[in-house]
């Protein structure tokens, strides 16, 4: 697991750090059931505090991305989880919400939005 | 008990890697000494001892030894009580060593190699007397030995006690009155002793021609004596020092 | 969660300088960082806890031991550095384990001179001649000695090269990963705050400003500078440390305040330092206003 923090960012931490988790287990680079360091480990290693790792991991566990087995640590949720699925049509509708607000603001019409939209699916 | 111990072997092990081998080379130095004039070997290695004692409280302040004593799980009344308890145990050990030498300059009859000297002079004659006559009564050695130990244990406490109450800067000043305390007290004996019968009068000539009379056993006594006398001194000197300084700050 | 350390209203009053009711206290298996001026009681309030300044009143407790009549048990699973060393300069590392060791009861030797390896320390050269940053280590190698539950590090990055800082920061990060342990380290360098500390106390003048964990610290107050003449009806009061000057202005606030911020001002949020700087101006400011009053 790869993550890096931007001390200067207007992002919180902890947010970066959900952010690139959610990233790298929706994409794959995480895989299924793969063992997480132990929140102490994982701020040991990015040299934040423990609170903030804390406060990461027990979103991500919430929000379905992670699971926990008391005594052994932090794992990837299986795929087939429901609440991870409806978290992953949250986001795309998130994301959605974004692009037309982006291209709204652009000055496109929803047909050029929705036109755009299509092209991307294509490639 | 255990923790003074600890405390003591601790002032120990700070002091020994400084001053051990200045203190071989004064011990040996004296007993060569001893060979010529016995008696002067218990006023000189007494002195050492000051070498193996005083630098501790100079090193200790100079370290910050407070802040360490505040740190280690140590009761800070063991840590006062164990100084002076090394104050005594390193006299003690400086009175044994005395003791060997001098006993074996005895038995070896050193004085021998003391008439090499040239005889011719006046003065060289009298000091020889002087010496023979020392060494034909070896309990006197044994005696200064004792008396000078025990004095300066005393001394010793009495400055550790004054330098950690009223602060090192103060020590010379707490000595004066220290000196000037005693003076008046010996003089205040010798002064009351030529008037009354009570208190038995000391005559400084009368003892040098009584060296005879002063046997082994007797000075044994002494010694056993003013042995008690000054580990009783340091303790007492420790639990003043104690009451006193052991609930400052650091 | 279990506090491994409490301090409750901690008064004592010096001839020229006072700890006002001292409050906090710091959960199992974290880092506070205990920041504030110098002068503004933080090496008086570690000395309290290792009974080495007797408090007016107030309690602390360590360990939930009292810390004045249990202080010998406390110190036997207690770590202390302080910033200068109070060791024998003349002994060697090795000489010095030899004298501390009977002291504790959980000393591990072999701990010890791992520690040393580790910390590329030599054990045979006299500690006098060390550096700081070396000396500072030798001191946390004989603290970790005795697998102690609590440490207590009084300024220990001050007068470090970074390198040095850094080590000795990773050094304290290691420490942590047990979650029995504790750490409370006091510095005016609050950078090495914002990097490790999970937990904040801010001393000002002897008295408690804020307690809590950093990331409230950090998200509770903002920076904000600009024409004076923009600021909104009423909100210069609930400024901190409001400074004006030629060009402008400049000082602190809540993020609660932000809001009815107008545009035309430039807001950031406040880093530990700032924040420091900012409390330290408004008692200066407050300490005008009496004086104009008089």
């Amino acid at each position: 697991m790869v993550i890096v923090i931007k001390n200067k960012s207007e992002l919180p931490i902890y947010e970066q750090i959900k952010q690139q988790m959610k990233a790298q287990i929706l994409d794959g680079s995480l895989r299924e059931d793969e063992q997480l360091p132990s929140i102490r480990q994982l701020a040991r290693d990015l040299k934040i505090s423990v609170i903030t790792t804390t406060r990461a991991y027990n979103d991500l566990l919430d929000e379905g991305f992670i699971t926990s087995i008391t005594g052994k640590g932090y794992y990837v949720a299986p795929r087939n989880n429901e609440l991870l699925r409806e978290r992953m049509l949250f986001e795309m509708e998130e994301g959605l919400q974004k692009a037309i607000e982006n291209g709204r603001n652009a000055g496109l019409t929803d047909d050029e939005i929705a036109a755009a939209l299509k092209k991307f699916m294509e490639d | 008990m255990q923790d003074i111990l600890k405390v003591i072997r601790f002032d120990f092990l700070t002091m020994s890697s400084v001053s051990m081998g200045e203190l071989i080379f004064v011990i040996l130095f004296c007993m060569v000494l001893s060979m010529l004039l016995s008696p002067l070997i218990a006023v000189m290695i007494t002195f050492c001892v000051f070498g193996f004692v005083y630098p501790l409280q100079d090193i200790a302040e100079r370290n910050g030894f407070s802040k360490l004593y505040g740190t280690l799980p140590v009761d800070r009344r063991n840590v006062t009580r164990a100084r002076f308890i090394y104050i005594f145990a390193a006299f003690l050990i400086c009175e044994l060593t005395e003791l060997v030498i001098a006993v074996s300059s005895t038995i070896l009859n050193l004085n021998k190699l003391i008439f090499n000297i040239d005889r011719s002079a006046e003065r060289s004659r009298e000091m020889l007397t002087y010496m023979h006559m020392i060494y034909d009564t070896p309990a006197v050695v044994y005696l200064a030995v004792f008396a000078v130990a025990a004095v300066c244990c005393i001394a010793e406490a009495y400055m550790e006690m004054m330098s950690q109450i009223y602060g090192r800067e103060n020590l010379f000043r707490s000595v004066m009155i220290g000196i000037a305390a005693l003076s008046a007290v010996i003089g205040g004996i010798y002064l009351l002793s030529s008037h009354t019968t009570l208190i038995p009068q000391f005559h400084l000539m009368q003892m040098t021609e009584n060296y005879a009379a002063i046997s082994v056993s007797k000075s044994v006594i002494f010694g056993a004596a003013s042995n008690a006398a000054m580990l009783a001194v340091c303790l007492v000197f420790g639990e003043i020092t104690t009451r006193i300084v052991s609930e400052r700050e650091i | 969660m279990e506090n491994i350390l409490e301090i409750n209203g901690l008064c004592k009053t010096y001839r020229d300088f006072s700890l006002k009711n001292v409050t906090f206290a710091l959960p199992k298996g974290y880092i506070m960082g205990f920041v504030g001026q110098n002068g503004s009681g933080k090496t008086t309030t570690i000395r309290s806890v290792m009974n080495m300044t007797k408090a007016d009143s107030g309690s602390i407790s360590v360990f939930g031991l009292d810390s004045v009549k249990d202080s010998i048990e406390i110190k036997q699973r207690l770590g202390v550095v302080f910033d200068s060393m109070y060791l024998a300069e003349h002994l060697t590392a090795k000489q010095i384990e030899q004298q501390i060791r009977p002291f504790y009861k959980n000393w591990n030797s072999d701990d010890f001179f791992a520690s040393l390896k580790r910390f590329s320390l030599p054990d045979d050269r006299s500690v006098g001649d060390f550096s700081k940053g070396m000396k500072m280590k030798l001191m946390i190698a004989i603290a970790l000695a005795h697998k102690p539950e609590l440490l207590i590090l009084d300024e220990p990055t001050s007068g470090l090269d970074p390198v040095a800082r850094d080590e000795l920061l990773d050094i304290l990060s290691d420490y942590i990963l047990d979650e029995n342990r504790g750490i409370l380290f006091s510095t005016h360098i609050t950078a090495d705050v914002e990097r490790i500390a999970d937990y904040v106390t801010i001393l000002h003048n002897g008295t408690v400003w804020f307690t809590g964990s950093k990331d409230d610290l950090t998200e509770s107050y903002a920076v904000v500078k600009g024409d004076e003449d923009a600021i909104p009806e009423g909100l210069k009061e609930r400024m901190i440390g409001f400074h004006s000057y030629r060009n402008g202005f400049e000082a602190m606030i809540r993020t609660e305040d932000m809001r009815s911020l107008p545009e035309t001002l430039v807001c950031e949020k406040a880093s530990i330092d700032e924040i420091l700087v900012y409390i330290a101006k408004e008692a200066k400011n407050a300490g005008h206003t009496e004086s104009d009053t008089l």
